[in-house]
């Protein structure tokens, strides 16, 4: 993958805070429309990457590119170029959801004639129209949240930095924000976002980087990272009336690991870049087995996270 | 559970170890022992020491020492206790732990004591530094042992007192900056405006009212101490023995020989009456009556105790409120009521402009949505605090009828300096709040992500700091504008000539030079608190350091100074008194008294350098907020290196 179709491009990157290394030597690169998922322990690094991308850290080694401008040297064209929310929503206790935004519709110098339209439009696709003349201390944390991405979006930005976008929200206010995102990500957005909630990452990122203690441990798609893993996949199957030779003929079959027999099913592990999970299924028909259940285990990220991470922050 | 632990005092052991732990503590009590001891050396020296021509001529002088440093422990305890017990309760507000302290075993009581001995015994500390200079006093004689002692004791009710009302004030804002404005307010409020309403507006009903109401309580006293007396003697006369003439109660001998608002000025605080009590009568003998005396103080801490316990519980989760937006916004109702009549029909003669951010969204929002907005709304409240500075220098021409200071009216210099001490205090907290505020906020970083340049930032930012000096800064030129005014009815002659032939005596020249130097040190004490704002994380934080900055810098300069000046004997009109310039206090303060020329030779090269002087720090602090600001801020910038 070239450079130039990269929104986003680290090269060894370094983060240093007094004595602490925040960051080691991390290096990715994300193209245009992707969304990556940066997940992470806290205190790994995270939030001190999205930093650097937003201009907000002076002091670090390495090259960072957006659009293939360079952080350090053109910060101001930078920020045209980037929407970032940070983890915590900080209110303007006096202003309204509408003052909020032609706040910062006059910071990101929109002209003055296109302002009202562009406001109705993302107030609109996140749905605060009705919220528009409420004070944004007023609003619930989810609609924090909605007003917040209202305001990435004012200016078009390419790359959209979502740190902790659905931190501290409840159930229903993370699938909203998770719509919201899944609607970003079709207007072809770029995204780079981090969060502790895996199962929404898994669901929403076409990439994930796993950093611990300021380095990346793995990056790809979830289905690479899994094969870098050499992480097995389980199917649960109930077959009726199991013979032991039966048994032995399902371990004979190439690409099955093991088969585990229970009280009322068997687990059969199985290396899925030998065998997918389909051609398991018509071995065992083949094989003559009667099929009453065919589960196979869903592809745990937590699973790929926990036996990735070891708990250590930098 | 161990006995130890059921009677323990958690809330005060976490005070301690706390306070222990901090570097503040001990930076902040070397500072007050060094501020101390150079004062009191600087006035012993000058006072005394020059005075004696032989060592044995010292001796009885421990007197006179012992009133100085009694006097300097008084104004340090009335500076630093507000201080550094306002936060007491505030900070556990402000970190949301006070939620938790109910949910303990801990009753309202026992956390609002805890935290209020754990001060006490803080500022105890303080009262303990002056001992060796009480000792060195009481070594050089003139001095009963018995009148350290009540000393002491005025001292103590002293620290008591203001420490019970900070308390107070703590458990009733939301802030500690809130609580720490509050807290000098009032005991300014208390110590000084019934003075100031007697002695310099000669309102002759407030007279009057104290005095009547500090006969209810010598009377109480008197009946009280009677019945006591009687009581004690009759109990010992019962177990065999005679205390008569020992325990002897006479009030009226003791309690009248002062009037605690004419003589000393004090209503409501007790040390100055308890000194001067104690000065004046046969020391020799315990005398309960002036240990009586700080009572009606005991009595108000105790009733400001009581407050604190009530508002603990009612404002412990009270949401942060703006109080100059409420007290505004409150003046905006009544002006709309009051213009609604048959005779202005809700005319309205300014319209607001658009009410969205055009192209300045900083400066939109700092000039329009914060305390201080639009330009009706500022003209209302210039004549909210217009009007009592016209009505108070007004009164007091009218009913003047001398003058201490040659051509200034005393209550009208009063009238500036507290003019003063507001619009540099207000200054002060807005401007240092600017950018810490956004940090503490959080609403910080997504700014510094907009295309908006830090010095475009900063400079916005300061926009609604420029209103806000413009308000505070109109009652202070009234006020000098007024006492001008005096100078002219009071002083017959050419103006003109006087203008530069004797400057002190030309209301003119007052009237040039004293608003030259407000519209110049206003600015640059802004400019100087912002700076600590880009510098400091949090808005409390940023205001104490700006504050403490400030008092430092008019305060330092004049110990040092004059104690170089006193070791070498410098007098009045060498030229190297000119150093003392270095306080931005020394030559407004004289200049406003009319007392310039009786330290400098030359009146206007004094006052025009001192003008150019705070011209170049207000340049340089501006300069270095615009340099530094993009560092500061934490952001990487285009010319960044």
């Amino acid at each position: 993958m070239t450079t130039e179709t990269n929104v986003v491009s680290v090269k060894n990157l370094n983060v240093h805070y007094g004595k602490l290394h925040a960051v080691r030597g991390i290096s990715f690169e994300i193209p245009k429309g992707e969304v990556f998922g940066f997940i992470g322990p806290n205190g790994a690094g995270k939030s001190s990457t999205i930093r650097v991308l937003a201009t907000l850290q002076k002091k670090f080694t390495g090259q960072v590119c957006v659009n293939g401008i360079e952080v350090r040297e053109n910060p101001d064209r930078i920020r045209e170029m980037i929407g970032f929310m940070p983890d915590f929503f900080g209110v303007y206790e006096d202003l309204t959801a509408r003052e909020y935004l032609h706040f910062f519709a006059a910071a990101y110098r929109l002209p003055k004639d296109r302002r009202h339209s562009t406001v109705s439009d993302v107030l609109e696709l996140t749905d605060l129209t009705h919220k528009i003349d409420s004070p944004v201390d007023s609003l619930s944390r989810g609609m924090k949240q909605r007003l917040a991405l209202a305001r990435v979006l004012l200016h078009d930005p390419d790359l959209l930095l979502l740190d902790e976008p659905a931190s501290g929200l409840d159930p229903r206010a993370r699938i909203e924000v998770r719509e919201l995102l899944k609607a970003m990500q079709e207007m072809g957005k770029t995204i780079l976002i981090s969060s502790h909630i895996l199962h929404e990452l898994a669901q929403l990122c076409t990439r994930i980087g796993i950093i611990e203690a300021g380095q990346l441990v793995a990056e790809g798609s979830l289905n690479e990272i899994f094969q870098q893993l050499s992480l097995k996949r389980v199917v649960h199957v109930q077959i009726v009336k199991l013979s032991d030779e039966a048994l032995k003929e399902m371990e004979q079959i190439p690409g099955i690991d093991s088969v585990e027999r229970h009280t009322d099913r068997v687990a059969i592990r199985l290396r899925e870049d030998e065998l997918a999970v389909e051609d398991l299924h018509s071995e065992l028909v083949r094989l003559g087995c009667k099929i009453r259940m065919f589960q196979p285990e869903a592809m745990d990220m937590e699973t790929a996270f926990m036996k990735l991470t070891e708990g250590v922050t930098a | 559970m161990a006995r130890n632990q059921t009677i323990g005092l958690p809330l005060l052991a976490k005070e301690m170890i706390e306070q222990s732990a901090r570097k503040r503590t001990y930076v902040v009590r070397s500072v007050y022992a060094i501020l101390l001891f150079g004062f009191a050396t600087l006035i012993f020296s000058g006072q005394i020491y020059d005075r004696v021509t032989s060592p044995m001529q010292l001796l009885g002088k421990g007197r006179e020492m012992f009133f100085i440093l009694t006097m300097l422990q008084i104004v340090g305890i009335a500076l630093f206790t507000p201080a550094l017990t306002c936060g007491a309760i505030t900070t556990e507000k402000e970190r949301n732990t006070i939620g938790l302290l109910f949910l303990t075993r801990l009753g309202p009581w026992t956390i609002l004591l805890e935290k209020y001995f754990g001060r006490l015994i803080l500022m105890g500390t303080y009262l303990l530094i002056s001992l060796p200079l009480f000792g060195f006093c009481y070594a050089l004689g003139g001095v009963e042992q018995a009148q350290v002692w009540y000393g002491f004791y005025a001292l103590t009710v002293l620290v008591i007192e203001l420490a019970s009302l900070a308390i107070l004030c703590s458990t009733y804002f939301r802030t500690t900056v809130n609580a720490f404005i509050a807290t000098y307010l009032i005991g300014i409020a208390l110590a000084f405006g019934p003075v100031f309403l007697i002695e310099g507006l000669g309102i002759e009903i407030v007279r009057v009212f104290f005095r009547e109401a500090w006969s209810l309580v010598d009377m109480g006293f008197a009946f009280f101490g009677r019945m006591g007396q009687l009581a004690l003697v009759g109990t010992a006369s019962f177990f065999g023995s005679n205390l008569d003439g020992v325990l002897d109660w006479q009030p009226h001998s003791y309690f009248s020989v002062y009037d605690r608002t004419l003589r000393s000025g004090f209503t409501f605080f007790c040390p100055v009456p308890i000194l001067e009590a104690s000065d004046s009568v046969a020391v020799t003998t315990p005398s309960w009556q002036i240990l009586a005396m700080g009572i009606p103080s005991l009595a108000i801490s105790a009733l400001f105790l009581l407050m604190a316990r009530y508002f603990l519980v009612w404002r412990a989760f009270a949401s942060p409120r703006r109080y100059l937006v409420l007290f505004f916004q409150s003046l905006d109702r009544l002006f709309q009521k009051a213009n609604q009549n048959r005779v202005t029909q809700g005319i309205v003669l300014v319209r607001e402009s658009s009410s969205l951010p055009v192209y300045q969204p900083v400066a939109w929002r700092e000039t329009t949505k914060t305390s201080l907005g639009s330009f009706r709304y500022l003209l209302r409240i210039f004549i909210a605090l217009e009007f009592p500075v016209v009505a108070v220098c007004a009164i007091a021409i009218a009913t003047s009828v001398g003058s201490f200071y040659s051509n200034r009216h005393p209550a009208i210099a009063i009238m500036v300096f507290l003019c003063w001490i507001i619009a540099i205090l207000l200054t002060v907290v807005r401007s240092a709040s600017l950018v810490a505020g956004e940090r503490s906020h959080e609403t910080l970083d997504v700014l510094l992500t907009t295309p908006i340049t830090s010095q475009q930032l900063i400079s916005q930012k300061f926009q609604g700091v420029m209103r806000l000096m413009f308000v505070v800064a109109t009652p202070l030129l009234t006020a000098m504008v007024m006492q001008a005014w005096y100078g002219m009815v009071t002083d017959s002659g050419s103006d003109w000539s006087r203008f530069f032939n004797q400057p002190e005596r030309s209301p003119s020249a007052y009237l040039f030079a004293s608003s030259l130097m407000a519209v110049l040190s206003l600015p640059m004490f802004a400019w100087l608190s912002l700076l600590m704002g880009l510098w400091m994380k949090s808005s409390t934080k940023a205001i104490f350091s700006s504050l403490a900055i400030i008092v430092a810098w008019m305060v330092i300069p004049m110990v040092v100074l004059i104690t170089l000046f006193e070791m070498f004997h410098v007098g009045r009109h060498d030229g190297i008194v000119t150093t003392l310039m270095m306080s931005p206090v020394v030559v407004p303060f004289l200049h406003e008294i009319s007392e310039l020329d009786d330290l400098f030779d030359s009146h206007w090269p004094i006052v025009l350098a001192n003008i150019l002087m705070y011209g170049c720090f207000l340049s340089l602090f501006r300069y270095l907020c615009y340099k530094n600001g993009a560092r500061l801020l934490g952001r990487s910038e285009d010319n960044w290196s």
